[in-house]
C-alpha cells in the first residue's frame, strides 16, 4: 500500500510531468471558474493536450485538470454568486453572503482549504479501499439511488423553516421543470409544446446561472443604498485578498468538513450521481445536523466547507467504479477512459492488477494537484477579486453579459440563452414575493434521478411497491428522510403539547 | 440615478438576449438558398463541429472521436464533437437540425432515433429531416449477465424464464432504441426490457445483480467481461464473433434467433447542407476511416466483425432498407 503511493509521487513529481500538472492545475481553475464551463467540460476541452501524452501521464493530466475545475468553480460562486460549475451552486449560499459583507477573501480561503480537504481524503479512500468502496457503490440499484435522490429532495421542508409552504411550493415547481422534455423511459415528449430547446429538458447550467446571478444583478440594482455603500466598505474597495484560515478555525468546522468528505465520495461513486448532487446533499445534511444549522445561508464558513468539501470529494470518488471495475462513475471520468481507450488501454480492475502505474499516476496526481490547487487558486481569485473594484454600474451589465456567454457555451444554443434570461426573471419575482430559487433547482436537479429511477425500480419489482421500499438501504434512507420531512411540521405541537 | 441607469442597462441587455436569440433562429432559414461555394471546389475554412446524441464514453462517442481525430488529419481544419445526450438520440438529431446547414455542422447517427420515430416515440420527423453521408462502423450487440446469474446460455436462459415468468429483465440504453428492438425480436414479452439513460449504471446495475441482463456493445463492457464480472449470453449477430474471449459465446444465427441489430454507426446531415461540403466530407472520411488509426482502434473495439465503410449512397440505401424494414416491424398499426 505505502508503495503505491511513493511510486505515484515518484510518477507525478518527474519535472516535466509536475510542469504538466501544474498547467492542467492552472486551466483547470480557470475553465471552472468559467460559468457555462462544467467541470466534465473542462476535462473535454483538455483531452486534445492530453492525446500527446504517454497514457499514465495522460490520466494524471485530465485528473488535474477534473479536480482544479470543481474548485475553480467556488471563486466566481463566492465573488458574483455565478457558480462556474453546478457544482457550487450550494457555495453561494453561505460564499456570496459572506462576500457581500466584505468577507470575500475568507470565504474564497475555506473554500480553498476545503476543496483541498476534501480532494485529499477521496484521494486517500481511491488508493486503500477501492475494491470496497466499488462493492458498496454496486449495492445501490434504481431503488436505492431513488433513495439517495429523495433524501437530497427532502430537505426542502428545511431550506426556510420560516416560509415552509412557499419554499415546498417552489421546491415542486423544480420537480415539475425536471418533467419537461422526452419522458427518460419511453422516450415520449412532455410539456414541450413543440419548442425544440424544451425537447432536451431545462437544462440545469442556464437556469442555475439565471437564478443566481442575473436576479442578484436585478436585486442590486433596485437597491440604491447598497451599491453606495459598496464603493465604500464592501469588498470592492478594501483590496480582496484570500485569507487562508488558520488552523484553529478549520478545526472548529472539523465535523462539517469530516462529514462533507465522507459522503462526497460515497456520492461520488455511485454511478448516475456525481459532483453536483454530492454538493447539494452534503448542505442538505448538514442543514440537518449541523449545530449552526439555524445560521447556514447567512454566511457562515461551514456552508461554505460543506458544498466545497463535498464536491472535491467526489471528483475522487468517480474514479473508484472506473479503477476497481471499468464503469467510469460520472461525465469526467467517462472522457478520461475514452481518452486512454483511444490509445489502446483499456480501463478496468485488470490494468489495476496487472499495471499498478495508473493507480499510482490517478492518486499521485489527486494528492498533488489538490495542494498546489490552493496556490493557483489564490493567484487566480485575486485576478478575480480585482473585478469587484469596479462600479457595479459598470460590473452589473457585465456579469449579465457573463452569464449570457455562459448559457450559449453550453450548448452553442441560443435556447439556453432565453432559459436563463426566462429564469434570472423569475428569480427576481421570488425574491420579492418570498419563494425559494435554491429550492427550485434542488427539485431540478434530483427531479430526473428520482424519477427515472424510481420507473426503473417499479418495472424492475414487476411494479411491487412494498419490494421495493423493503430493501435494506432503501428502507433506511427512505425512513430518515421521512422523519426528516415531518419532523420541522410537527415539531412546534409538540413543544406546545409539552407546554400544555 | 445611477440605479435606474443601471435598471434600464441590466433590463436592456435582457432584452437583447432575446432578440438576438430571436434573430438568429429566424435568420438561420434562409442561408441555404444562397450558398456561395455551390460549385466551386468546396474548403473547408473553419472549425466543424459532429454532434453526437449519446454521453460520453459510449460506443458512439468514442466512434466520433476517433474519427475526428483522424478526420482532422485529412482536413487541416479542427474537428470537434459535441455531445448532446438525450431520449435515445432523439434530442442530439433534433439539436443538429436546428443548428445552421452551412456544411460545418455534421451528426454521427445510427438507426436508432429512425426506430423512436417510426414506433411513434417522437414526433419529430428523423427520417425527412436528415440525410446519411458515410457509414462509419457497423457494431453488434451482446446480451450480458453478472457472473452470479443463474444462466450461461440461450437455452439455459429460456428455461429459467419459463420456469420463473417476469422475473427477468433486460437493461437496455433506450427503450426505442435498436437494444429494444433486440429484445423485442429475441424474446417477444417474456422478457421485458427497462431503460437507461446512462450506461455506466446500467453496467453497474448488471454487477450488482439488479437488473438480470443487459444490451450492450462488446467494447463497452470488455474490462468487465476480462475480469470476470460479467459474461456473455449470446451476440446477437449471424456467426460467431471471432473476436479472443468470445469463441464459446452462441451467435443469434445458429440459435435461430432472428434478431441482428446492431448500431450502424455513420454520419449525417442536414436538409440544406450544401452540396459541395458534402462531397468533400465524403472524400475526406473515407480516407480518414481507411487510416491507420481509425482501422488500428476499430480491430482493439471488436468493429472489425462487420464491414463498416459506406459511401454516400451505399448508405443512403440501407438507411432506407431500414426504414422499410422498421415499418413493416414496428410501425403503428
Amino acid at each position: 500500500m505505502f508503495d503505491l503511493l511513493i511510486n505515484g509521487l515518484q510518477i507525478v513529481l518527474a519535472p516535466s510531468t509536475f510542469l504538466l500538472l501544474f498547467a492542467g492545475t492552472f486551466i483547470g481553475v480557470i475553465f471552472g471558474a468559467m460559468p457555462g464551463v462544467s467541470a466534465s467540460m473542462a476535462v473535454a476541452l483538455a483531452l486534445p493536450f492530453a492525446y500527446a501524452m504517454k497514457p499514465v501521464i495522460a490520466i494524471a493530466f485530465l485528473v488535474s485538470v477534473y479536480c482544479a475545475s470543481i474548485t475553480g468553480g467556488g471563486i466566481t460562486a463566492i465573488l458574483f454568486k455565478i457558480p462556474g460549475t453546478p457544482s457550487s451552486a450550494p457555495t453561494t449560499f453561505d460564499g456570496y453572503p459572506m462576500a457581500q459583507r466584505g468577507e470575500a477573501g475568507k470565504a474564497l480561503g475555506y473554500s480553498l482549504v476545503a476543496s483541498a480537504i476534501g480532494g485529499m481524503v477521496a484521494a486517500f479512500a481511491m488508493a486503500l479501499i477501492s475494491p470496497q468502496l466499488a462493492a458498496v457503490a454496486l449495492k445501490f440499484g434504481p431503488s436505492e439511488l431513488f433513495a439517495v435522490s429523495f433524501l437530497g429532495l427532502s430537505v426542502l421542508s428545511c431550506l426556510d423553516s420560516g416560509n415552509l409552504i412557499k419554499t415546498l411550493i417552489s421546491g415542486l415547481l423544480g420537480l415539475a421543470l425536471a418533467t419537461v422534455g422526452m419522458d427518460p423511459m419511453l422516450g415520449i415528449a412532455r410539456f414541450t409544446w413543440g419548442n425544440s430547446t424544451l425537447l432536451s429538458g431545462i437544462e440545469m447550467i442556464p437556469v442555475m446561472i439565471g437564478l443566481f446571478a442575473v436576479t442578484e444583478v436585478l436585486k442590486q440594482t433596485s437597491k440604491p443604498k447598497k451599491i453606495d455603500a459598496k464603493a465604500e466598505t464592501g469588498p470592492g474597495s478594501s483590496k480582496t485578498k484570500t485569507v487562508l484560515p488558520s488552523f484553529k478555525d478549520i478545526w472548529e468546522t472539523k465535523s462539517t468538513m469530516a462529514r462533507s468528505s465522507i459522503l462526497g465520495t460515497v456520492v461520488g461513486i455511485l454511478p448516475g450521481a456525481g459532483a453536483t448532487i454530492a454538493s447539494f446533499l452534503s448542505y442538505a445534511i448538514e442543514k440537518k445536523v449541523s449545530k449552526k444549522a439555524h445560521l447556514l445561508g447567512t454566511g457562515i464558513p461551514d456552508g461554505i466547507v460543506a458544498a466545497e468539501a463535498a464536491n472535491n470529494a467526489a471528483t475522487g470518488g468517480s474514479m473508484v467504479p472506473l479503477l476497481s471495475l471499468g464503469i467510469p462513475g460520472g461525465n469526467a471520468a467517462a472522457i478520461m477512459m475514452t481518452a486512454l481507450v483511444i490509445k489502446g488501454v483499456q480501463v478496468g480492475p485488470l490494468l489495476v492488477k496487472t499495471q499498478p502505474d495508473y493507480l499510482s499516476s490517478v492518486f499521485g496526481s489527486m494528492f498533488i494537484t489538490n495542494i498546489v490547487m490552493v496556490i493557483v487558486a489564490m493567484m487566480i481569485a485575486k485576478v478575480f477579486a480585482k473585478i469587484l473594484a469596479v462600479p457595479y454600474s459598470i460590473l452589473g451589465p457585465v456579469i449579465v453579459m457573463l452569464a449570457a456567454i455562459g448559457a450559449y457555451a453550453l450548448n452553442n444554443n441560443t435556447g439556453d440563452v432565453m432559459l436563463m434570461a426566462g429564469a434570472g426573471i423569475i428569480g427576481y419575482m421570488f425574491v420579492k414575493l418570498g419563494y425559494n430559487s435554491a429550492a427550485l433547482v434542488l427539485g431540478l436537479v434530483l427531479g430526473q434521478m428520482c424519477e427515472s429511477n424510481f420507473r426503473r425500480a417499479y418495472t424492475l419489482a414487476n411494479g411491487d411497491m412494498v419490494s421495493i421500499f423493503t430493501k435494506p438501504i432503501t428502507a433506511i434512507i427512505m425512513i430518515s428522510c421521512v422523519t426528516m420531512l415531518v419532523y420541522p411540521m410537527i415539531k412546534p405541537f409538540i413543544k406546545k403539547e409539552k407546554k400544555a | 440615478m445611477k440605479k435606474v441607469i443601471t435598471l434600464i442597462v441590466t433590463l436592456a441587455m435582457l432584452v437583447m438576449a432575446f432578440a438576438g436569440c430571436g434573430k438568429t433562429a429566424s435568420s438561420a432559414a434562409p442561408a441555404p438558398g444562397s450558398t456561395p461555394a455551390e460549385s466551386a471546389e468546396w474548403k473547408f475554412e473553419r472549425k466543424i463541429e459532429i454532434i453526437c446524441p449519446w454521453g460520453n464514453g459510449g460506443g458512439a462517442d468514442t466512434t466520433a472521436r476517433t474519427f475526428a481525430t483522424a478526420l482532422e488529419k485529412e482536413l487541416g481544419v479542427p474537428v470537434v464533437v459535441n455531445n448532446k445526450a438525450g431520449a435515445g438520440g432523439v434530442t442530439g438529431v433534433e439539436f443538429a437540425t436546428s443548428q445552421p446547414a452551412d456544411g460545418y455542422t455534421f451528426l454521427l447517427c445510427t438507426p436508432s432515433p429512425l426506430l423512436a420515430q417510426v414506433t411513434g416515440a417522437t414526433d419529430f420527423d428523423v427520417y425527412g429531416k436528415i440525410n446519411p453521408l458515410t457509414q462509419l462502423v457497423h457494431d453488434c450487440n451482446i446480451l450480458v449477465a453478472s457472473k452470479d446469474a443463474p444462466y450461461n446460455n440461450y437455452k439455459e436462459l429460456m428455461e429459467y424464464v419459463e420456469a420463473n415468468p417476469g422475473s427477468v429483465k433486460a437493461g437496455v440504453m433506450s427503450i426505442t432504441g435498436l437494444d429494444g428492438a433486440c429484445i423485442e425480436a429475441a424474446f417477444g414479452d417474456k422478457i421485458e426490457a427497462v431503460a437507461y439513460t446512462e450506461g455506466a449504471q446500467l453496467n453497474a446495475d448488471v454487477i450488482g445483480n439488479h437488473v438480470g441482463l443487459a444490451v450492450v456493445g462488446p467494447a463497452e463492457v470488455a474490462a468487465m467481461v476480462q475480469s470476470g464480472d460479467m459474461k456473455v449470453i449470446m451476440s446477437f449477430t449471424e456467426k460467431r464473433l471471432t473476436m479472443p474471449g468470445y469463441e464459446n459465446v452462441e451467435a443469434a444465427g445458429e440459435i435461430g434467433v432472428e434478431s441482428y441489430f446492431g448500431p450502424a454507426r455513420g454520419i449525417f446531415y442536414a436538409n440544406g447542407t450544401p452540396e459541395g461540403a458534402i462531397k468533400a466530407f465524403e472524400a475526406a472520411a473515407e480516407k480518414a476511416v481507411a487510416s491507420e488509426g481509425f482501422q488500428a482502434w476499430a480491430k482493439t473495439e471488436g468493429l472489425d466483425q462487420r464491414p463498416g465503410w459506406k459511401n454516400t449512397a451505399d448508405y443512403k440505401a440501407a438507411w432506407d432498407a431500414d426504414y422499410q424494414d422498421f415499418v413493416a416491424m414496428f410501425g403503428k398499426k
